[in-house]
């Protein structure tokens, strides 16, 4: 009952970076209506110039954190450029194959940069392990509930107190109205993703951090846990994410416990492909009244 | 000949919203039932309840068939077809590639076995009749927006459905334009046929059709011949947004 | 010929199949980054068939492509209710998850004295029927060839039959397909069935030419990669698809000394092609203009 417990907090704290990773690719897909696979990648490509400034300069935990944001913002620019705002509206296909084509050349470039299994990341700030009730929160976890915290916050601030926001959401719901209201689509949507990159960025310092190193599988594991996230939580809502996110964190950290990785592995692509077949619409979707889709 | 539709007490929600309050309806063969409303009254709703894209509660009879538990594609087999308010065609087909779509889906696969007013020369035959016959060759994208109003009749028609649901047919014309548009649906189009036709053109409904229902918040609020449903104050209200002194 | 030259063609010959099976579900209007699983059932199947159950090899290659198609049909049926990102994601996910049972799925029997079998994640090996009847790696390379024409000659015939087209209509606006009365869910289907048996017949071609398959080779960047072939090559026709396993792969082997940076010349290159050309390079209207230009 207390392992129970105990997994359900180690998870929370694992999933509120894959809440972290699935609300960047909400953010693109509610905005553009297409999925850019390459967000792990370009993240990843933010933590490793992060990693190398610190190996240059022994800039520390900020210093990296730093490098990330910005390796991470450019990668974005970069997919962005190429894969969405160069591509027709209705060419949501070729956005996804040449955002998966600039995945590939992230993942090699960043292999080629820095040859070895890992790379050295520095460590998240000591903080002291807390323990209550028999629970045990470690130091590192209560860091990574605070930053993603203090970044939710600020995220809902910006996306429903602000006129950037309102831009983005304006965009998201109906993009034809949105044109005619004057909102600029394509600063939006550009800006938008310097979100998502930023919100990435996040995630990957935290998790970077808490391990201590990456190393370039870093790409496809961030992707496919920010996807599953997403989701599980229901494609296209914030509250999905978040929601996606921890479910996939506690649900990871219990089958780790009780049956090992192999059937971790099995249990979450399960459980998304069930979720997938069962509630297309995600844990947060919005219910279906039993009328089918709208023409 | 038209086909037989009968509705009863049709209802359709979508989460808080009453889209359709237990509608009833019954459509002799041959007649053209117009349906008019307010935007949100449930004209679309009802469209495509009936065509199958939404399910609601109540019971459908098609020919005395009940068909509410029938996929689209299968109530289209029975003999239903519908056009759209924004026109839809194969983007990267000719019009002549998306009329013999329209004819060919459901026949046979083997093309020599085709049915006979499937054929090449039939399909040319009817975008004469139609008024498309020198695009023939352009794709959905080169034509005006009145000529894909044409395609959408068109395909409608080589269908050989007995029930058409034809959902603005006349939207975003011209008066000329929408004047030709009556003109080819009630020599080409409508004989023959039992139709549902949703305007928001009243003199459309009165030219073309032989009886009129007005909803308003999914309810029916009048029932008759145009002439009669016109003359009711509550009708030119809702339609025309405020009351006419007689 | 000479013996590279052999493994290379062997190689775009076997990701031909994977690359035509994402192509079918494409054209029908899916995006699929989960073929690589039945491309799997194929290898795993097939494999077992010979080296395990003694069958004979075109009955083992049957089985592949036959378990190919009902897993595809069993996993279509409930996610041709989807669209778009949720099939995509469904598809991945159950690609995802055969490879994590193939990881712990242990099958292993005595024969001729030897464990034979898929041990988990160490692999499924011996899978020696190639090798053991003693066929050529150029004999094997023609049956490749020879059932990949089939493959291609069969879509053909499909496509002769108007079915092509009508998988056309469905894949590019299934609700207007269903109001022409396509019932579209079986088009779906059925084409996730054909497209599983495409993979499940290279699946099995490729266990035995390597003789050894695991769980790892049967990955999400494969499938996404297969997904990429028809993308680029073309959504016009069966040529597009082998002609993006072509550039790929013949980019890797022309490429050979700058081998290190393949993906980031592949890359940009695919990037590049998708804003001049979205649906590849032989896409539906360039195959139109040369069907009319035929036709002169």
């Amino acid at each position: 009952m207390l392992d129970l417990v105990q997994n359900t907090v180690d998870g929370i704290a694992a999933g509120a970076a894959y809440a972290l990773l699935a609300i960047g690719f909400t953010l693109i897909f509610g905005v553009m209506r297409r999925l850019n696979i390459a967000f792990g990648p370009s993240i990843m490509v933010g933590v490793f110039l992060g990693a190398w400034v610190h190996a240059q300069w022994s800039a520390g935990l900020v210093g990296a954190a730093v490098a990330t944001f910005i390796g991470a913002l450019i990668a974005s620019a970069y997919i962005e450029r190429l894969s969405f705002a160069a591509i027709r509206g209705d060419a949501a296909l070729a956005s996804m194959a040449s955002s998966f084509a600039l995945w590939m050349q992230l993942e090699q470039g960043v292999a080629l940069a820095f040859p070895g299994r890992t790379t050295a990341f520095p460590g998240l700030p000591a903080l002291p392990d807390l323990e209550t009730a028999g629970l045990f929160l470690r130091g590192d976890d209560i860091m990574i509930l605070a930053v993603a915290g203090i970044v939710l916050i600020a995220l809902h601030r910006l996306i429903y107190h602000s006129h950037f926001g309102l831009e983005m959401r304006a965009l998201a719901d109906n993009p034809e109205a949105a044109r005619v209201a004057q909102v600029n689509t394509k600063r939006v949507a550009f800006l938008t993703f310097c979100l998502a990159a930023t919100v990435g960025a996040v995630a990957g310092v935290l998790i970077a951090a808490a391990d201590g190193q990456i190393s370039p599988k870093f790409g496809l594991w961030a992707t496919l846990k920010g996807l599953i996230a997403m989701m599980i939580g229901g494609l296209g809502s914030l509250r999905g994410a978040l929601l996606g996110g921890l479910v996939l964190g506690v649900v990871e950290a219990q089958a780790q416990w009780y049956l090992g990785a192999a059937a971790r592995e099995i249990i979450v692509y399960g459980l998304l492909f069930v979720c997938l077949i069962l509630l297309p619409a995600g844990l947060a979707g919005v219910r279906d009244t039993g009328a089918a889709r709208k023409l | 000949m038209g086909a037989t539709l009968e509705i009863r007490d049709l209802t359709l929600r979508f989460g808080g919203v009453t889209a359709l309050d237990r509608l009833r309806l019954s459509l002799a063969p041959g007649t053209v039932l117009g349906l008019a409303g307010p935007n949100g009254s449930g004209k679309s709703s009802l469209i495509n309840v009936l065509t199958g894209h939404y399910r609601g509660e109540g019971s459908i009879l098609l020919d005395s068939e009940q068909i509410d538990h029938l996929a689209a594609p299968e109530r289209v087999r029975l003999g239903m077809t519908r056009t759209f308010q924004a026109p839809r065609t194969y983007r990267r087909m000719s019009v002549l590639e998306n009329l013999d779509a329209a004819c060919h889906a459901f026949r046979p696969l083997l093309r020599n076995r085709s049915v006979r007013r499937c054929e090449t020369k039939e399909m040319h035959a009817q975008l004469e009749r139609f008024g498309l016959g020198h695009l023939a060759h352009a794709l959905p994208d080169q034509l005006t927006p009145v000529e894909q109003r044409l395609l959408e009749l068109a395909r409608a028609h080589v269908t050989g459905a007995r029930l058409l649901l034809l959902d603005e047919p006349a939207a975003g014309t011209t008066e000329a334009e929408a004047h030709h548009l009556r003109q080819v649906m009630a020599e080409h189009v409508l004989p023959g046929r039992t139709a549902i036709l949703i305007e928001h053109r009243l003199d459309f409904l009165r030219a073309l059709c032989s009886e009129l229902v007005v909803l308003q918040a999914g309810r029916m609020l009048a029932q008759g011949a145009p002439d009669d449903v016109f003359a009711k104050a509550e009708v030119r209200e809702t339609l025309m947004g405020e009351p006419v002194h007689a | 010929m000479d013996p590279f030259l052999i493994s290379v063609l062997s190689n775009i010959g076997l990701f031909s199949f994977l690359a035509l099976s994402a192509w079918l579900l494409l054209i029908g209007g899916e995006i699929s980054f989960g073929q690589q699983a039945y491309f799997a059932f194929g290898a795993y199947g097939g494999g077992i068939a010979t080296a395990v159950w003694g069958w004979p090899f075109p009955l083992a290659l049957l089985w592949g492509a036959g378990l190919g198609a009902g897993v595809g049909a069993l996993v279509a049926w409930p996610a041709a209710r989807l669209s778009g990102v949720h099939y995509a994601i469904a598809t991945l996910a159950f690609a995802e998850l055969t490879r994590a049972s193939l990881n712990v799925f242990r099958y292993q029997r005595d024969v001729d004295g030897y464990l034979t079998g898929p041990d988990g994640a160490n692999g499924f090996g011996d899978i020696r029927w190639v090798y053991e009847t003693g066929i050529a790696p150029g004999t094997y390379l023609a049956l490749i060839a020879g059932l990949l024409f089939a493959v291609i000659t069969a879509i053909a015939l499909a496509s002769r039959f108007n079915l092509l087209a009508q998988l056309r209509m469905v894949g590019e606006d299934p609700i207007l397909a269903g109001m022409q009365g396509l019932r579209v869910l079986r088009w779906k289907v059925g084409a996730a069935a054909a497209a599983g048996a495409i993979a499940g017949l290279g699946g099995g071609l490729y266990a035995h030419l390597a003789t050894y398959v695991e769980p790892a080779q049967f990955s999400v960047m494969t499938g996404v990669h297969a997904v990429a072939y028809g993308l680029i090559g073309g959504l016009g026709t069966a040529l597009g698809p082998i002609l993006g396993v072509l550039i790929d792969i013949g980019l890797l082997e022309s490429l050979r000394a700058l081998a290190a940076y393949r993906m980031i010349v592949f890359g940009g290159l695919v990037a590049l092609i998708l804003i001049l050309r979205p649906r590849g390079i032989l896409d539906e209207s360039l195959v139109a203009k040369v069907r009319a230009w035929a036709r002169r």
